[in-house]
């Protein structure tokens, strides 16, 4: 066959299998709107979905399905998808397979703010749940600033950024434990809880604050998928020989993969593994295309993490296991089958 | 139609790599630039590319300065081609030689695109490896992957930097054929890096040689290539021979002083 219809028909395959992924993951969600303490068949699930849509009144167990199973498991496909998705971005400006949202130091400064907040009562609004997401948020976002702001001076390159996301975040860790260290016992336990990243707070309110980041971010870097392309497998010299300003690019992409990061994490804690091996996955499944790589790994972090938190809710019902650590027991095992089994010329 | 340096120097840091160094080329032409490591090659050849603007001097390119350009416009001008390439997240083949459209993309790549990717790796036969990934092939390989990106790129000026280094005796001369006959056909100027100067001679229509910053001689094989100018430049006795009406240069032991 010619090598041209060949491609052609590689690519016809990749956008399939993208489609079928997210076909699965919706199918797959409303499944696990299903299971929980409470019973529900796939039948009521629908119905209420119906209901809800044409603003019926509603039953207790509708209730349960609109305000508390949906906007969970919504927030599940919303926190995979972007923490996969800005973890893809991230590990193709710095060109390095090691790197993830959280890298660069957001997730620890994100725990610091929470524990401030929780211990101290600082912060703004602290008495309420949403003062722990806005300090939380507001120093991942600091983090960032700082390590852009100090890897700038010396020219923005992948090592810079890396190394001096790896300084802050020993930075923050470490200020974090002097909060630990100096609080009572009950805020302890709900400072270290937060770290677990969980998705029992979720709400509807958090849902579209989520969305909305996402939706603002995702185009704007998926337009870059060919710039993705060439920083991923090119020196930065050769970047620029082919038109793209690397550093630039590597800044603009990095505070918005930053900005959807820290938007998911303030609401859910540290939900970690799935940005640095959803990516990983994917780019063993489909390759290093950033154009089906991006659309690709955001369904694979988002089933992996509806997946995780299911387990997480029946495995030891009514105790719900956090999100955070059902995650890399499933991703774990997966990740190093795929790499035991899949392509040598990888890495 | 040609390509003109002028007056070029370049410093890093404090220290001067490149000094005052001017030079003219052809369209059509291949040219080769001779000199011993370390004596600013791959930097003279990053200067005319842009990557590295040089402090002082001007490139003219079809009567334009290159400081009046884009990035994006030097990228259509310009192809680099480096002396190797690793990626920790290898693309297929095809893939990599779509990469040289990037300057001529928005968003999305058009039939038109893929037909002059696929141009490309006809052109240097490379169609069996097409989707390989490009971590599997070997180095020689993965050169004639870099070069028919660059092809793709449909440069005026392709700049190469020892295309040949890490390669056997064959694929060295299929290399530096499927060059020079691109550079013939496309009418390109083309600047090669290269540390043999029998292959040079070989292929190449001009020769500089580089030595302590600047150019020392300049012009056509049989012109500048003679033992004392090898002498000069690499600090070694040679004989001179000729074949096929080219100089070939051929190592003289050194006399040991024991």
């Amino acid at each position: 066959m010619d090598i041209r219809e060949q491609y052609d028909e590689q690519t016809n395959k990749k956008i399939k299998w993208i489609s079928l992924l997210f076909v699965f993951m919706i199918i797959l969600s409303i499944y696990t709107i299903t299971l929980g303490t409470a019973n529900i068949s796939v039948h009521e699930v629908l119905s209420a979905i119906r209901k809800i849509l044409t603003n019926s009144s509603l039953t207790v167990q509708e209730k349960i399905i609109l305000h508390l199973r949906i906007p969970r498991i919504l927030m599940a496909i919303l926190a995979g998808a972007g923490l996969s998705f800005a973890g893809t971005v991230m590990q193709a400006i710095t060109r390095n397979p090691l790197v993830s949202p959280f890298t660069i130091g957001i997730s620890s400064a994100a725990a610091f703010g929470a524990s401030l907040a929780i211990v101290f009562g600082l912060g703004i609004y602290t008495s309420t749940s949403f003062g722990i997401v806005l300090t939380a948020f507001f120093f991942s976002l600091l983090c960032a600033l700082l390590v852009y702001g100090i890897s700038n001076k010396i020219g923005l390159t992948p090592e810079t950024l890396i190394l001096t996301g790896i300084a802050l975040n020993y930075l923050f860790s470490a200020f974090t434990a002097t909060i630990h260290f100096f609080s009572q016992e009950h805020q302890l336990a709900s400072a270290v809880a937060w770290t677990f990243g969980s998705l029992n707070a979720s709400t509807w309110e958090h849902v579209v604050y989520v969305m909305v980041v996402i939706v603002i971010c995702f185009p704007l870097l998926y337009r870059q998928a060919w710039v993705f392309n060439a920083m991923a497998s090119n020196e930065d010299e050769l970047v620029q020989g082919l038109g793209i300003n690397p550093a630039k690019n590597r800044a603009v992409a990095g505070i918005l993969s930053v900005l959807v990061t820290a938007s998911i994490i303030s609401f859910t804690g540290v939900i970690g593994f799935v940005g640095l091996v959803a990516p990983h996955i994917s780019r063993l499944i489909i390759g290093s295309d950033h154009r089906f790589l991006l659309p690709f790994s955001t369904a694979v972090g988002g089933l992996l993490v509806v997946l995780a938190d299911t387990i997480g809710r029946v495995i030891l019902s009514p105790v719900i296991i956090p999100v955070g650590i059902v995650v890399s027991y499933l991703g774990v095992p997966l990740f190093i089958n795929l790499i035991i089994t899949r392509k040598k010329g990888y890495f | 139609m040609s390509l003109q340096v002028r007056n070029l120097s370049f410093k890093y840091h404090r220290d001067n790599i490149l000094e005052n160094i001017s030079f003219d080329i052809e369209a059509g032409n291949l040219l080769g630039l001779l000199g011993p490591n370390g004596m600013g090659k791959s930097t003279l050849l990053k200067c005319i590319s842009h990557i590295l603007p040089p402090q002082s001097g001007n490139i003219i390119i079809f009567e334009k300065n290159l400081r009046s350009f884009s990035i994006k416009e030097k990228a259509k001008i310009i192809s680099y081609v480096p002396q190797s390439t690793y990626s920790s997240f290898p693309m297929s083949v095809v893939d990599t030689v779509l990469m040289g459209r990037i300057p001529y993309i928005n968003m999305k790549i058009t039939k038109n695109d893929k037909d002059k990717a696929f141009a490309a790796l006809e052109m240097l036969n490379l169609e069996d490896y097409a989707f390989k990934n490009i971590n599997e092939l070997s180095g020689g390989e993965r050169q004639q992957v870099i070069i028919a990106r660059s092809i793709a790129q449909e440069p005026s000026l392709l700049i190469l930097d020892e295309p040949t280094s890490n390669l056997d005796l064959k694929n060295q001369m299929d290399v530096l054929e499927k060059i020079k006959n691109i550079v013939k056909e496309k009418k390109l100027i083309a600047i090669i890096a290269i540390h043999d100067i029998n292959l040079a001679s070989m292929f190449c229509d001009k020769l500089l040689l580089l030595k302590d910053r600047t150019i020392i001689a300049e012009g056509q094989n049989k012109d500048i290539i003679n033992e004392n100018n090898i002498r000069q430049v690499y600090g070694v006795e040679t004989t001179i021979i000729k074949v096929d009406n080219r100089h070939h240069v051929v190592l003289k032991k050194k006399k040991t002083s024991t």
